[in-house]
């Protein structure tokens, strides 16, 4: 009887205890807003996951602080250009995220592409949307000679470099050719599309010619020089990603910026190609995007071989780089019809005000960007990599308030982002 | 048990249990070890791989390494290798053009490597040596 009166109160207890471990573990407790694998995407596009500026073997003065003093003059100085009115700002607006507000760049006439940012290519690889570049320098000189750019001449700019910055050029370079030699140096000259230009340019001596470009060469280098100091800036995503790994319950991003990042690293598949620090993998991509310009516009299919031959590549005599620092030429895709409507993938850092968007401004906004994403409809040329996503108007206008966040000025001094 | 940890049981057992075989199944999509021999489609060779980064990135060209046996075992040193690859259901292929260089021994070198998206991926090696040739698929994930 006595043993009875023990055991009762002690069965009350144990199954009371059972009852507990049962609760505990069966309670539903507030899952972490973050997994696991979502913080390590989460860092992976983290400014401060993006590492230094990378060196560029091809450029010996692309640290050279007296080149880059030169190369913001060169940048802003509209006397590089056929009519006097088009400098590299003209449509690299530092206002404006260095580009223009226009679907298709405008200089001396009109070209078929949008204007890229230069914020943040000091980490690229190839440069332009079809990637017909491999350094930021090489990217500089191909809109002065581009008859719907800045449409002047290398013979011409050297002869501009002499009457304005020809010490601060020697200073850099060495001494420039002996350009007061009319005979031997016309006053317009190079290999562009103007016949009478070109031929001026052809009747050079061979020596001369190389001499002339060397200082347009030089012209690239010291611009590159320039752009290496516009560095992308910590956006509210940073600061916000910076509270998350740091285990900080974070008020910089709204709900509905916090639903649009998920979605944008998750079903929306947005990470396959917008992925690292600068939200881009850097590669090209063909998504279908209609055409923007009269004209087919092949994209990386044209890219690639161009810049297999480009005169100012990473293995071209201009380049200061050993052949073994030129493995993304060495290993260039080029020939393959998958490159067939390929772009390149731009950063997405700073985009909110870049517009119009993709390759030629077909998408006046960021919704219209995203709702062509979401239906994934047949591109005018080769194959879309995309499929449609099914995503509701709510999940669409979430993932544009997040690329909201993605605001941020250039890391740069001030002094950088205007005319010197 | 959950679901999460029964999928790695399988998988370590699966991996484990790959010895000289080929490609295991790892949440779906197929997985060839590195390190491991793997019989080439139609068993003309047999071929291991490893890569210069572990686990491999994205985005940042590396190496392969690749020996090559014939079906007795002997090394191929004199094989030409063509590199190709994809992501299955994507399209875009490899980003870049790999080449393969003999190193002596039946070790070849794959430079060029490179991968612009996490996911699952395949490489394909179609290898060519005294008269003959077979392919290989060797299939990854990148996380």
């Amino acid at each position: 009887m006595r043993a009875w009166r023990l055991l009762i109160p002690g069965a009350i207890a144990v199954g009371a205890a059972a009852l507990l471990v049962v609760a505990v573990v069966l309670w539903p407790r507030p899952q972490p807003l973050w997994s696991a694998s979502d913080l390590v995407t989460l860092r992976s596009l983290w400014i401060g996951s993006l590492g230094p500026v990378p060196s560029d073997p091809s450029n010996r003065v692309a640290d050279d602080a007296r080149a880059a003093v030169l190369g913001q003059k060169l940048f802003f100085d509209t006397r590089f250009s056929a009519n006097g009115q088009v400098s590299c700002a003209a449509c690299h607006q530092a206002t404006r995220g260095f580009t223009d507000g226009l679907a298709q760049a405008k200089g001396v006439g009109t070209t078929n592409r949008t204007t890229m940012p230069i914020v943040g290519t000091q980490y690229n690889t190839w440069f332009f949307w079809d990637g017909r570049k491999d350094s930021q320098w090489a990217q500089a000189l191909g809109p002065l000679e581009s008859a719907d750019e800045h449409a002047g001449s290398r013979g011409e700019y050297a002869q501009t470099i002499a009457k304005f910055y020809k010490a601060e050029y020697e200073a850099i370079f060495g001494p420039l050719p002996p350009l007061s030699d009319a005979a031997r140096f016309p006053a317009k000259a190079g290999p562009v599309k103007d016949p009478a230009t070109h031929a001026a340019w052809d009747r050079m001596r061979a020596d001369d010619r190389e001499a002339i470009t060397q200082v347009y060469v030089n012209m690239g280098k010291a611009i590159e020089a320039y752009e290496r100091a516009l560095k992308p800036g910590s956006s509210r995503f940073d600061l916000y990603v910076a509270d998350v790994v740091a285990g900080r319950t974070s008020t910089q991003l709204s709900a509905q910026e916090v639903a649009g990042l998920r979605l944008f690293i998750g079903v929306a598949h947005c990470t396959n190609c917008h992925n690292g620090a600068l939200f881009t993998n850097g590669e090209f991509h063909n998504t279908g995007v209609p055409e923007g310009a009269p004209g087919a516009d092949l994209g990386r299919i044209g890219g690639a071989s161009a810049v297999t031959v480009d005169e100012f590549n990473c293995l071209s005599k201009w380049s200061d780089a050993a052949p073994s620092a030129c493995n993304a030429l060495k290993f260039l895709k080029a020939g393959a019809e998958q490159l067939r409507g390929q772009f390149k993938v731009p950063s997405l850092r700073d985009v909110a005000d870049r517009g119009p968007f993709m390759h030629a401004g077909q998408f006046a906004t960021l919704a219209d960007v995203v709702a062509f994403y979401d239906k994934a409809a047949a591109g005018p040329q080769g194959k879309t990599e995309l499929k449609p996503l099914g995503l509701s108007a709510e999940q669409r206008d979430s993932i544009v308030s997040f690329l909201q966040a993605l605001k941020a000025p250039p890391d740069a001094p001030a002094q950088l982002l205007r005319a010197p | 048990m959950n679901r999460r940890v029964v999928l790695m049981l399988v998988a370590a057992l699966a991996l484990a249990g790959a010895g000289a075989g080929a490609s295991v199944l790892l949440r779906g999509h197929a997985v060839t070890p590195t390190g491991t021999v793997v019989p080439s489609a139609h068993g003309v060779f047999r071929v291991s791989y490893d890569t210069s980064l572990r686990p491999i990135p994205i985005n940042t060209m590396h190496t392969w390494t690749v020996h090559i046996d014939d079906a007795d075992g002997r090394p191929v040193t004199d094989a030409t290798i063509q590199i190709s690859g994809d992501m299955p259901g994507h399209g875009h292929g490899l980003p870049t053009a790999p080449q393969a260089r003999a190193l002596g021994g039946g070790d070849y070198l794959l430079e060029g490597m490179q991968f612009q998206m996490s996911g699952d991926w395949y490489v394909d090696l179609e290898i060519q040596a005294a008269g003959k040739i077979d392919t290989l698929r060797i299939d990854f994930t990148i996380s």
